[in-house]
């Protein structure tokens, strides 16, 4: 490969030569005209120099330091903040629905209560009554079988009185036996 | 009337050394800033700070913010902010100072090559191009370490001397070789611009400090009340924005120096993406 040598380089070459050389020449008598002194320039270079070394050592980099760890703290209390707000919402919220719950619960075992007493109070009632008809029941059974043991001591009464009667209308001379078959045949009659 | 010679003025000599009215007002400037961060760090804590402590906090952040704004990455911000903060300030205050009554109007009757003169003893510090010389020269050096270390050695000085760019247009072959010609010749212009930097940077800030000092004084020889006062809110001004002006071409440079090449990163992400070559991301560029 050949290196293509085009004008405009040439002259860009040119320029930046001719360019270096001005500033240089330049440089050279203008210089010392202007008061550039190497010693003084030496001394002067020194001296910014004392400035730049206690100000970046002094100032610049402790106080950076500090601004950013300043910085990064009060982020931190922020970031804290936040999380803190937002367990304290958390909370609440739980502390909102344990009530709610608690509420729900209490509303149940009320119901649940008041249920059951319901349900005891009818079954009470179920057995007193029960317990009512039972009483009542035996009353009468007690009352019927009363009634009727009245009356059979009644019919024998009635029964011993015909034949007492029929004994003094027929002049008491009937035998045991036929007393006994008379008393028995009355007390059938009665019956039937 | 006494017209500021171009050059500092030496007051007394140290043996050889020349001890210049300028030199003087740079070593109470340096004086100040060291008593300045020495208190700073005496009243440093991490604690609750006390409103000395806001105040320099402050300007601090407010100076980051600054750097923020032509870099646009905090951490290089972090980086940048000590030699930019320090260059601001000290020329800030530097201007400043040659405000002050009795800087450029106490006088010293010296020898000055050969016949005697009346000299200031006080002189503002950026009136010398010695100084201005110094920090833009400190400037523009650091700001190529800066980008030989974040974009690597070679990588930097393609930007000048692009040999690698020759190589790899070569390699390719075709169309590729008139361009990376092309870009050669563009390095070698600038490098001749990273020495135009450092002259507009040293004259830019001289010629400002020099120029107020020589329209005060003509000002005040003229008029002694009154009259020179809106020139002195003037050269207030003017040693602001000169100040912010060199800080921030400073940031600029630094800033620009520390990007990755366009080239360089495009090649990169062909041999990693492939593909996704219509898709690769722009380095961070100054807003």
């Amino acid at each position: 490969m050949s290196t293509p040598v085009s004008p405009e380089i040439v002259n860009a070459a040119a320029e930046a030569a001719v360019a270096v050389a001005q500033t240089a020449q330049a440089e050279e008598s203008v210089l010392g005209a202007l008061g550039v002194n190497w010693k003084l320039f030496i001394a002067q270079l020194a001296n910014f120099a004392v400035v730049l070394f206690v100000m970046w050592k002094w100032v610049y980099t402790p106080l950076l330091k500090i601004i950013d760890a300043r910085t990064a703290k009060i982020d931190k209390g922020l970031q804290d903040a936040e999380a803190a707000l937002a367990a304290k919402t958390g909370a609440e919220k739980a502390a909102e629905e344990a009530i709610v719950a608690a509420r729900r619960e209490a509303q149940r075992i009320l119901e649940e209560s008041q249920k059951q007493a319901e349900a005891h109070r009818s079954e009470a009632k179920a057995k007193t009554q029960a317990e009512l008809a039972a009483l009542i029941q035996q009353g009468k059974d007690t009352l019927a079988a009363e009634k009727e043991k009245m009356v059979q001591s009644a019919r024998t009464e009635i029964a011993e009185l015909a034949v007492d009667a029929a004994k003094k209308a027929l002049g008491a001379t009937l035998t045991e036996s036929q007393k006994k078959a008379l008393l028995e045949e009355a007390t059938e009659h009665l019956k039937s | 009337m006494t017209i500021p010679p171009i050059a500092a003025e030496p007051i007394f000599h140290l043996g050889s050394f020349p001890i210049t009215n300028s030199l003087i007002n740079a070593w109470i400037a340096v004086g100040l800033f060291v008593l300045f961060a020495a208190f700073v760090r005496a009243k440093l804590t991490s604690g609750t700070p006390n409103r000395f402590q806001s105040a320099v906090e402050g300007l601090l952040e407010f100076l980051l913010g600054y750097v923020d704004g032509v870099t646009g990455d905090r951490a290089k911000s972090k980086k940048f902010l000590p030699l930019v903060a320090s260059l601001f300030l000290f020329i800030l205050v530097s201007n400043w100072m040659g405000l002050i009554p009795g800087v450029g109007s106490v006088w010293r009757t010296i020898d000055l090559h050969g016949h005697i003169e009346n000299a200031p003893i006080f002189r503002p510090a950026n009136a010398d191009l010695n100084l201005t010389l110094a920090m833009a020269l400190l400037t523009v050096i650091v700001s190529h370490f800066v980008g030989m270390i974040t974009v690597g050695f070679f990588a930097h000085w393609n930007k000048f001397i692009a040999l690698g760019t020759i190589f790899k247009g070569f390699r390719k072959g075709g169309i590729n070789i008139l361009v990376a010609i092309v870009e050669a010749a563009v390095g070698a212009i600038e490098l001749v611009s990273e020495v135009a930097k450092v002259v507009s940077l040293s004259l830019r800030l001289f010629g400002n400090i020099f120029a107020g000092e020589v329209l005060i004084t003509v000002m005040y020889s003229l008029v002694s009340y009154v009259v020179p006062l809106p020139f002195m809110l003037l050269e207030l001004i003017v040693g602001v924005v000169q100040a912010s002006v060199f800080s921030m071409l400073t940031l600029v440079y630094l800033t620009i120096l520390s990007e990755k090449p366009h080239g360089h990163e495009e090649e990169h992400h062909e041999d990693e993406l492939g593909e996704a070559h219509g898709l690769k991301p722009q380095p961070a560029s100054a807003s």
